[in-house]
């Protein structure tokens, strides 16, 4: 266990930098970004004089690398600011829309897992067959089809004529709130599918030749029981990677779904943010996003250390 | 006066925003008995701004913060008229340097406090410390308390335009002191004498807002709850309407009208004004020669049948149309004739090859920039489009940093000096174009109560402006909202405001 906990513990540790990092270069790009965000807070009939005031206000007349100290040092006790529109803190506009994005991407991961395995091991039981192909077709198309025309047509062809789902928002009370995830996680899971499912297939395609595969063969394991017991369970650490990888693409995702879908979570806070220039809001955002990300990739290397013993996780 | 300017940028807005006091259709006109009760959904085509009423520059904003710090006057069904609000009447003085405002009796605000005059005298004060509207009543010299429902509004000049920017959204009227809590307090969680009171809100979810019962308009609001959504995306906007999730959706894009039924598309009066401001600080549109051939090289009729999806017409004037005094140019606006345009090209002293045109990332307006760019080749322009978010390409114009840029304008009131101030306020509207002639007109205007005398000082206005052509008006439009048939008595301003408290829908 001490070494797992000093794994984990270094592992954390590398991540600060990564966020600094991370934050530098939002700040970096929103001062490239064009036009005055002083003058939007203070309003297009404002005087100079008054835009100026809000700038300084704002510590906008500050060099990028004093604002990113101080940014930083603020962001250390948990305040992300306050929005230069509405005044209204980052840290409560975040942790009430935080909710949202988790559910719909978590919601998005499991549900693209659940296909994922039965269609990776369809694919890789007969490569090259009519399944296989039909498969990886369905799997290129995920790929293909950008994420907002498939949750259109989400809407259009399933919401809109059954209405078992609502075309937009989240409703009231946890029954509704999981009834209005339901076709946004579909679409975030058709997303995110395709590169599952071709490393799961391959995964299980190269250990169908394996020597110990070969070997359970010729103890007699066959069918489900070779499947579950020998290729499954050494499929599964390079499904965890690359299921952590298309977690952060899910998170991303929600930008696209929550917009479409009109969910208001972070991913439609970022857009508007953003749009607003609103940039302690789009600073909160980006910050918490890669922070979730980061901790995803964590979460996979711990997992994998604990499921392959071959991830020296003491080293 | 800058409703949905900011937004406007998305032309869309302008192109777009809202309905109709229009008549047809169940969500202009009544239909028999009203119904009381319910909730109403509205989408909303922006972030909301907050109650900061200074810090409002979007429709979406000023619907929701007039439903809750209601001003003293209300704009009437026509759109064009002034109607009694928190205010029961408004007398000038014979000499137009004292306006004496009634406050109706029973007025009070949503704590059950009445509404005073020492709330008026307050709120005027707080007005006019506002950097973006504060100007507007900077005219009213000082304040006179009468009795407790009637105050004295001392002008330092005569201005018969104020009583208009009274109905402003921005123009809300609080408690004294903001109810004995700070202004940030107050603006976070703000009491007024509107109809609805604050239930919850953010910018880009949803606000919610509750009956008022101490309202003054006995029997008003009719519905129980607003919830109010911002809605960013067209299709989900249609889908919502489609699918009866949401009863109103306001500010629509042209784009997203023609995919609607059309008994659910309320078109007011032509009134929006998408418009191509010149940067003439620029050596490239410094001579007025050069503006004005872009202005006869543009097709307007193009503008109006394909970025606007026919619901625009050419442009009348440099105004927007469909306000109390507005006037035409003594002489046609701007048309497509490009003999004109290369003539006038011809005689400028220093004619540009190529020009940037930075336009707000719409639907609308990118039909629009492709349009200029076009037209502007025919006469040896070569435009470079810029696409940008709205607030982007606001940021661009507002700082100087452009030479062509897409915006719109409208009123927000019902005087055609509203809008006027607007361009002036701005530097006429961001093109750095001098305004020292049209406040000496719009002073005059001010001035007088003579209906001919305001019209003729608009027209000189307009001739200012077609003859220097700061800017293009590239048409006029209506404010375009989605209302499905279950919903009455939506009473649309041209600019695309309503009040919530008149509206209701069936069960």
């Amino acid at each position: 266990m001490t070494g797992r906990f000093a794994f984990v513990a270094r592992r954390f540790v590398s991540l600060v930098p990564l966020l600094l990092g991370i934050l530098l270069m939002a700040m970096l790009l929103l001062s490239l970004t064009p036009g005055d965000p002083a003058r939007q807070v203070a309003g297009p009939r404002a005087p100079q004089s008054e835009v100026d005031a809000v700038s300084h206000g704002l510590g906008l007349d500050q060099p990028v690398w004093e604002r990113y100290v101080h940014y930083v040092g603020q962001v250390l006790t948990g305040n992300l600011g306050s929005s230069f529109k509405t005044g209204q803190s980052v840290t409560d506009q975040v942790v009430a829309q935080l909710p949202i994005t988790l559910s719909v991407a978590t919601l998005g991961v499991l549900l693209a897992l659940l296909v994922t395995v039965p269609l990776a091991v369809a694919a890789a039981r007969r490569p090259d067959g009519s399944v296989d192909h039909a498969i990886r077709l369905l799997a290129v198309l995920g790929i293909g089809l950008p994420t907002f025309w498939i949750a259109i047509m989400a809407i259009r062809l399933v919401a809109l004529p059954t209405g078992w789902f609502p075309v937009a928002g989240e409703g009231e009370g946890l029954a509704e709130h999981l009834r209005a995830y339901v076709l946004p996680s579909t679409v975030v899971a058709i997303s995110i599918l395709a590169p599952m499912i071709r490393s799961l297939r391959a995964t299980m395609m190269d250990l169908h030749d394996a020597e110990f595969v070969l070997a359970a063969r010729t103890l007699g394991f066959q069918g489900g029981s070779l499947l579950r017991r020998f290729q499954l369970r050494n499929a599964v650490p390079p499904l965890v990677t690359v299921t952590a990888a298309q977690s952060g693409y899910a998170l991303f995702g929600t930008v696209v779904v929550e917009v479409a879908f009109g969910l208001p979570g972070m991913g439609q806070g970022l857009v508007v943010a953003a749009s607003t220039q609103d940039f302690p809001l789009v600073q909160g955002y980006v910050i918490v996003f890669a922070v979730l990300v980061v901790l995803l990739y964590l979460i996979a290397d711990v997992a994998n250390a604990v499921v392959d013993p071959r991830v020296r996780i003491s080293a | 006066m800058a409703p949905n300017r900011l937004a406007a940028m998305a032309v869309a807005a302008v192109l777009t925003v809202s309905l109709a006091a229009c008549a047809g259709g169940s969500g202009a006109s009544g239909a028999g008995d009203h119904v009381a009760g319910g909730t109403l959904k509205v989408l909303r085509a922006n972030p909301f701004e907050g109650f900061e009423l200074d810090k409002q520059t979007l429709n979406s904003s000023y619907q929701i913060s007039q439903a809750v710090i209601e001003p003293l006057i209300r704009v009437g069904e026509d759109g064009r008229s002034l109607e009694p609000g928190l205010a029961s009447s408004w007398k000038y003085s014979k000499d137009d340097m004292d306006l004496t405002i009634k406050l109706n009796p029973d007025a009070e605000f949503s704590n059950g406090d009445p509404v005073t005059a020492a709330d008026v005298a307050f709120s005027i004060k707080t007005w006019q410390a506002g950097p973006n509207y504060g100007a507007t009543f900077a005219g009213i010299k000082d304040t006179e308390t009468v009795d407790e429902k009637t105050i004295v509004l001392h002008l330092a000049a005569p201005d018969t335009s104020l009583v208009a920017f009274l109905s402003w959204a921005t123009a809300g009227v609080m408690p004294k002191d903001f109810g004995g809590r700070t202004a940030e307090e107050y603006y976070q969680d703000p009491i007024g004498a509107g109809a609805f009171t604050v239930d919850s809100w953010s910018a880009n979810g949803e606000v919610v807002l509750k009956k008022n019962p101490h309202y003054y308009q006995k029997g008003r609001p009719y519905v129980d709850e607003i919830d109010s959504t911002y809605a960013s995306d067209p299709n989900s906007v249609t889908l919502q309407l489609q699918s009866g999730e949401a009863d109103m959706a306001d500010e629509i894009l042209p784009i997203t009208a023609s995919t609607l039924p059309k008994g659910y598309v309320h078109a007011g009066p032509k009134h929006l004004t998408p418009v191509l401001v010149m940067n003439t600080k620029d050596p490239a549109l410094a001579d007025t020669d050069v503006r004005r051939a872009i202005g006869y090289a543009i097709d307007y009729e193009g503008i109006a049948g394909g970025a606007l999806k026919g619901y625009g017409i050419p442009p009348e004037g440099a105004l927007p149309t469909n306000l109390d005094n507005w006037a035409p140019p003594s002489q046609p606006y701007f048309s497509h004739d490009v003999n004109q345009a290369e003539q006038l090209l011809g005689d400028a002293d220093d004619a540009p090859d190529s020009l940037d045109l930075v336009y707000p990332n719409d639907a609308s307006s990118s039909v629009m920039a492709q349009v200029i760019q076009e037209n502007l080749g025919d006469i040896g322009i070569d435009v470079k489009l810029k696409s940008a978010d709205s607030a982007t390409a606001f940021g661009a114009m507002s700082s100087g940093d452009f030479q062509l840029v897409i915006f719109s304008n409208n009123a927000i009131s019902p005087d055609a000096s509203d809008p006027a101030w607007y361009i002036v306020a701005t530097g006429t509207m961001f093109s750095g174009y001098p305004t020292d002639d049209a406040v000496r007109i719009l002073t005059d205007y001010a001035a007088t109560a003579n209906t001919a005398e305001k019209e003729a000082a608009i027209t000189e206005l307009q001739d200012l402006w077609t003859s220097e052509a700061p800017y293009i008006a590239l048409a006029h439009t209506p404010a375009l909202e989605g209302i499905r048939d279950v919903v009455h008595d939506a009473h649309v301003t041209p600019w695309g405001v309503y009040y919530f408290d008149t509206v209701w829908k069936n069960r």
